[in-house]
This record gives structure tokens, C-alpha cells and sequence, in this order.
């Protein structure tokens, strides 16, 4: 027995090199790296069909494109930038640092988790094929519903509606698989002494979203499936000539949808009262406050999901429930926002770049929220519903609460990963290009939202073209800042400064004890957590 | 019998890997719960809106309403229209364009269809009211 186990143990020191060595790896650095690269290459690329809209929309009247290409670039932007962008970045994140983080020797199902990465590419050339096949003549063009999937149009759309349904369906797979994967890590790898309650708060951000993913995912995927057999199997869930209800497709949608939101979030706000802690040289405020509004929000997210359509035709009692529930959100996450802020308060605060990323983070999410809170008001609502103000909404609490998050995480990390010091000017002007164009693409959306602006749609009136100049020309110098970003984490990985193993001087944690970079196989031997 | 250091480590191993597999295994189970939670949604959802009368869903027994007074000093004027899709080959129109009820009076209508191509065409009735506050409970 034991000599079968000594070469098993073999076997992983000198694992394959090359191509075969990503194929077929089941470590969880090499994973997780392969996570983060594939998002970092989705994200540009969701990133430039965006700017294709962008250029669109910078003059009024169409210029650029077809109304119906517009439409299946706005769907398929959405698409790669949720399912193929941010949540493979927190799962690549997750795979990193949380063996790292908990004392463990690996993730705790690795066979599991190299399917679950190797589902993504294939999902990934399912949303983005039916471009290519139009240029040929085969269909026409990818799904031009939004990434909503809507009824009657998803029933009514060409076969781009079909490659998106069966790429979501392998996206859910894929996120399931990761979810698995973390609450088994979380529940049997700790180290010994490391208590449920003296997690890392990444590692909770990830428990509340792993679970609430294995509890929504698959209703997304049920209801993708009765949309395919509404198609092309004679059914009539949504079609309400057969006696079907569209607006049931919109309840299971945002059954899944509502809690969607929060897990995009949940892993961000792991990062942040860690970035704070380490660079205000102070513990962190509230741990406990912490880890219960993460399972009062976890909680909150699957009962509030009718506030994506109050406009549907909801009874006045169902429209004044999910109002009070969604806006009872804001109680827990204020807690948060006390604790981030408290953390910081009167602790020795140095800026480097994740510190930037992170208090910048905090005043966007927190516009974020606090336009959410107007849009929960049934009242107000009627006026917004699916006006550019929603569009700014979202990108406050995606892009900035979402991806700028993540970015923070990107630079906190990167040395560690890497061994090398990133290039921190570099890092800095990104910031603050980032920070500043962002906030010049969205704030003038808010106007134009307010205005009456719908969204989705390729042109406009007059009285909105000097918002959406700025607008546009504002996304561009968005889009172009983040190349600094690749070059920078280009150049971290290929070289720099040495860093050490602490690399930041309040860092403090497991993951913070190993060597930069370290071993392929760390904590063989399980740390004791006093 | 001496006691191995080694060997009680690759039981703890072993061990773990099985506990993984164990609660791997019950995750399984709460995904398949929620994929037939999502399919249950659909009559559930059918039956909370019939019993509600949301979203149209009607009760279809309106005939055989309880305790139904007759308002005897009101008129009320109900019209009818109907309308077909472009592209169906079907004539569709009420037999009488409006008649004069008193409240509460269960009155018959007729709806004439006719098929005018030399094909077989199967209709269904679905009954659905809006606005729902006006619905026939």
C-alpha cells in the first residue's frame, strides 16, 4: 500500500511539460492560473465588443452597424463578461489562494476541478462562433435577445439563441463543478486549529457564493431548457398561445439572476477587508459583523428576484414585498461598508496600487448600491425600468464593485503568485486612468438614463448626443487603459523585483508564510492554526 | 506490533479523500434538488396564478357562480372584438358585437371560426383576463 502511494507521490513531482502538462493538471496553481488567464483574455474580449456599441453610439443615426448586430453584441458582451470573465476570475482566484489561504495541500476533488476549467473554452467559442458562422452565411449572428433570453424573442431567434443556451448550459456545469469543488476544500481541508469562524473573509465570501451557485444554477439551466424545447420540441412553457406565460420565464430567470449579482460580489468583498487590514497595519473591524451580513445578504438574494421586472404586471402586494425585501438588503450591506470603513479608520494607511484599487472600489460600489436602492422603489422604478440609468447601475456595482475588485486582488496577489514585484507606477497610472474614465463612461449615463434614454437600443434622439460623446469617448480610453494592465501582469510574470515572502509589511495570513512563489505542492506538512 | 508514522499518515489521507467524495456526492444531490425545483415552478406557478387570479389566470367555471345577485338597476354594455394573426387562415369574429347585461346576470356568447383554407387546423381556447383586478372569479 505504502509503495504504491510513495510513486503516486512520484508521479506528481515530475508532472508533464507543455501543452499536456495544462491539459491534464490537476493542481490547483496551475488551475487557477489557467482560470485567471482565461478571464483576463474573455474580459478583453467582451471588453471589445463593447467598444465596437460604444463607437455605434457616439453620434446619433446608425453608422457603424446593423440594428441586429448591435443587439447580438450587447447580449454577447453581457455573456462573456459575466460568465466568462468575472466569475472565472473568482473561482481562479479561489483555486489559488484558498488551499493557500486554509492550510491545505490541495483543492479537495482536483480531477473535478481540471473538468470544471476545461468545460469554459468550449462555452466560450459556443457564444462567440455564431459571429464567425454568419460571416459565411450560416445563421444569423449570435443571440440577439440581451443576455436575458427574454421570451417571445429567445422562442423566435435564429440558431444564435441555440449555441447560447447550450453554452450557458455548459457554463453551469462548469460553475457547479467549481462550487463542489470549494465547499468540500472549505469543509475537510482546513488546517487543524483553523475554525470555521477564523476563516479568511475570502474564504467566506466564496462559502456563501458557492452555495448559493449549486442552488440557483440549476434553475437558470432548467429554464434555458425549456426555452430550447419551446424552440424545437413543440412545447409551450413561455408561449402563451399554447397556454404558456412569458413572464414565468422572467421568475425563474431572476431566480437565478438576483442571486447572480452576489456572487459575482461575495468573493470581492472576501479581498477587500483583507487589502484594507494589510495596508492600514490594523486587524480587521467586525469579523463577525462580517461573516453574518455575508449570510444575511446569501440569504436575502433568493427572495427579492421580482425587482428585475416590477414593470412585468405584479399585483400591488407582490410589488410591495419585493420592494421591502431588496431594499432590506442595504441594512446588511451597510454593516459591511461600516466595517471596511472602520478598518481603515486611524490605521498607519499606505497607498500602494491595491489599496487604490480597493478605497476606490468602495466609493463606486458605494454609488452602486445607492442607485440600486432608487431602483428598488417601485415607484421610481416605473420611470427607470430599462433606461440607461439601469446601465450605469449595474456597471457601478459590476464593473467598479466587480471587476475593479478583482483588479485589487490582481496586484495584492500578483507578487505572491509570481515571486515578482509588479511595475507600481504602472499600476498607479492604471488606477487612475481606470478610476477616471470610468467614472466619465457612467456618470453621464445616469443623466441620459434620467432623460429617458432606453437601453439596447442603436440610436437616439438629439437632445442626448453630447452625453453619449462623452460617454463614448470615455469607454475608449477605459478599454485602452486596461492594455497597461495586461503588459503589467505580462511583465510581472516574466521578471522584476524579488519579492518577499511576507511581500506586504501588514500582510498577515497562511498564504503569507510560504515562499514567493511557492512550491508546486505547498503545506504537504498542515500548518496548526492557534 | 510496531506503529508506522507513515502508514497512519496515508490512512488520514485516504481517509480525507473519501469524506471528499462522501460530501462531493451530497452537493450532487442539493444541484438535482434545485433542477427539479425549477421544473416543479411551472405548475406550481400555474396553480398560485389560477388561485390568485394573477396574470390572467381564470377560473373557467364562471357559469357556476355562488350567490351571484343580480344588480336589477344597473346596465352594463360589454362589446366584442377578436382579431387573427397575420398569416392564419382563419375567420374569427363574435356572432353579436356588443350586448346589455344587469351585474351579476350569467349571459352566453357566441364566437364564430372558420377555417378557410383547405387544410386542418387545430384551435385551442385559453382564457385569460387583464387587467387583473377585473378578473371573473
Amino acid at each position: 500500500m505504502s509503495t504504491t502511494v510513495a510513486a503516486h507521490h512520484d508521479e506528481h513531482a515530475d508532472h508533464p511539460t507543455g501543452m499536456m502538462r495544462w491539459l491534464t493538471t490537476t493542481n490547483h496553481k496551475d488551475i487557477g492560473t489557467m482560470y485567471l488567464t482565461f478571464s483576463l483574455i474573455m474580459f478583453l474580449v467582451g471588453g471589445s465588443m463593447i467598444l465596437g456599441i460604444r463607437a455605434e453610439l457616439f453620434q446619433p443615426g446608425l453608422q457603424l452597424m446593423k440594428p441586429d448586430f448591435f443587439n447580438q453584441l450587447i447580449g454577447v458582451h453581457a455573456l462573456i463578461m459575466i460568465f466568462a470573465a468575472l466569475m472565472p476570475a473568482a473561482t481562479g482566484f479561489a483555486n489559488w489562494m484558498l488551499p493557500l489561504q486554509i492550510g491545505a495541500p490541495d483543492m479537495a476533488l482536483p480531477r473535478l476541478n481540471n473538468w470544471g476549467f476545461w468545460l469554459l473554452p468550449p462555452s466560450a467559442i459556443l457564444l462567440t462562433l455564431p459571429f464567425t458562422l454568419a460571416l459565411f452565411g450560416i445563421g444569423d449572428g449570435a443571440l440577439a435577445t440581451g443576455w436575458t433570453f427574454y421570451p417571445p424573442l429567445s422562442v423566435q431567434g435564429g440558431i444564435g439563441v441555440d449555441f447560447a443556451i447550450f453554452a450557458v448550459h455548459l457554463l453551469g456545469i462548469s460553475s457547479v463543478l467549481g462550487s463542489i469543488n470549494i465547499i468540500v476544500t472549505l469543509f475537510n481541508m482546513r488546517a487543524p486549529g483553523m475554525t470555521l469562524m477564523k476563516m479568511p473573509m475570502f474564504a467566506w465570501g466564496w462559502l456563501i457564493t458557492a452555495f448559493l451557485l449549486i442552488a440557483t444554477i440549476p434553475v437558470l439551466a432548467g429554464a434555458v431548457t425549456m426555452l430550447l424545447t419551446d424552440r424545437h420540441f413543440g412545447t409551450h412553457f413561455f408561449d402563451a398561445a399554447g397556454g404558456g406565460d412569458p413572464i414565468l420565464f422572467q421568475h425563474l430567470f431572476w431566480f437565478f439572476g438576483h442571486p447572480e449579482v452576489y456572487i459575482l460580489l461575495l468573493p470581492v468583498w472576501g479581498f477587500i477587508p483583507q487589502i484594507l487590514q494589510t495596508f492600514s497595519r490594523k486587524p480587521m473591524y467586525g469579523y463577525k459583523a462580517q461573516v453574518y451580513s455575508f449570510w444575511a445578504i446569501g440569504a436575502l438574494s433568493v427572495v427579492v428576484w421580482a425587482h428585475h421586472f416590477f414593470t412585468a404586471g405584479l399585483p400591488v402586494p407582490a410589488l410591495l414585498y419585493f420592494m421591502y425585501s431588496t431594499m432590506a438588503i442595504s441594512l446588511p450591506l451597510a454593516v459591511l461598508f461600516f466595517c471596511w470603513i472602520k478598518t481603515m479608520w486611524r490605521g498607519s494607511m499606505s497607498f500602494e496600487t491595491p489599496m487604490l484599487f480597493t478605497v476606490g472600489w468602495i466609493i463606486l460600489f458605494g454609488i452602486g448600491g445607492l442607485t440600486g436602492l432608487v431602483l428598488a422603489d417601485v415607484a421610481a422604478d416605473a420611470q427607470y425600468h430599462n433606461s440607461y440609468f439601469v446601465v450605469a447601475h449595474f456597471h457601478y456595482t459590476l464593473f467598479a464593485g466587480g471587476i475593479m475588485g478583482i483588479m485589487a486582488g490582481v496586484y495584492y496577489w500578483l507578487p505572491k503568485m509570481t515571486g515578482h514585484m509588479y511595475n507600481e507606477k504602472l499600476g498607479k497610472l492604471h488606477f487612475w486612468l481606470t478610476a477616471i474614465s470610468f467614472n466619465l463612461t457612467f456618470i453621464p449615463q445616469f443623466f441620459l438614463g434620467l432623460a429617458g434614454m432606453p437601453r439596447r437600443i442603436p440610436d437616439y434622439a438629439l437632445q442626448f448626443a453630447e452625453f453619449n460623446m462623452i460617454s463614448s469617448i470615455a469607454a475608449f480610453v477605459l478599454g485602452l487603459s486596461q492594455l497597461i494592465f495586461v503588459y503589467n501582469i505580462i511583465s510581472t510574470v516574466r521578471g522584476g523585483k524579488k519579492a518577499t515572502d511576507q511581500v506586504w509589511e501588514g500582510a498577515e495570513g497562511l498564504e503569507w508564510t510560504l515562499p514567493s512563489p511557492p512550491p508546486y505542492h505547498s503545506f504537504t506538512e498542515q500548518p496548526v492554526v492557534k | 506490533m510496531t506503529i508506522d508514522i507513515k502508514d497512519d499518515a496515508l490512512s488520514m489521507t485516504e481517509r480525507r479523500n473519501l469524506a471528499n467524495k462522501k460530501l462531493g456526492f451530497k452537493m450532487v444531490w442539493i444541484v438535482i434538488g434545485s433542477l427539479v425545483f425549477a421544473f416543479a415552478l411551472v405548475p406550481l406557478y400555474d396553480v398560485l396564478c389560477t388561485i390568485t387570479g394573477l396574470n390572467g389566470k381564470t377560473d373557467t367555471s364562471a357559469s357556476a357562480l355562488k350567490n351571484n345577485k343580480v344588480d336589477s338597476t344597473r346596465w352594463v354594455t360589454v362589446q366584442f372584438t377578436s382579431s387573427v394573426m397575420p398569416g392564419l387562415g382563419w375567420n374569427f369574429y363574435p356572432k353579436q358585437s356588443s350586448i346589455k347585461v344587469r351585474p351579476g346576470q350569467v349571459e352566453t356568447v357566441l364566437f364564430e371560426a372558420k377555417n378557410i383554407t383547405s387544410q386542418v387546423v387545430a384551435g385551442q381556447a385559453i382564457p385569460s383576463v387583464t387587467p387583473a383586478r377585473q378578473r371573473l372569479t
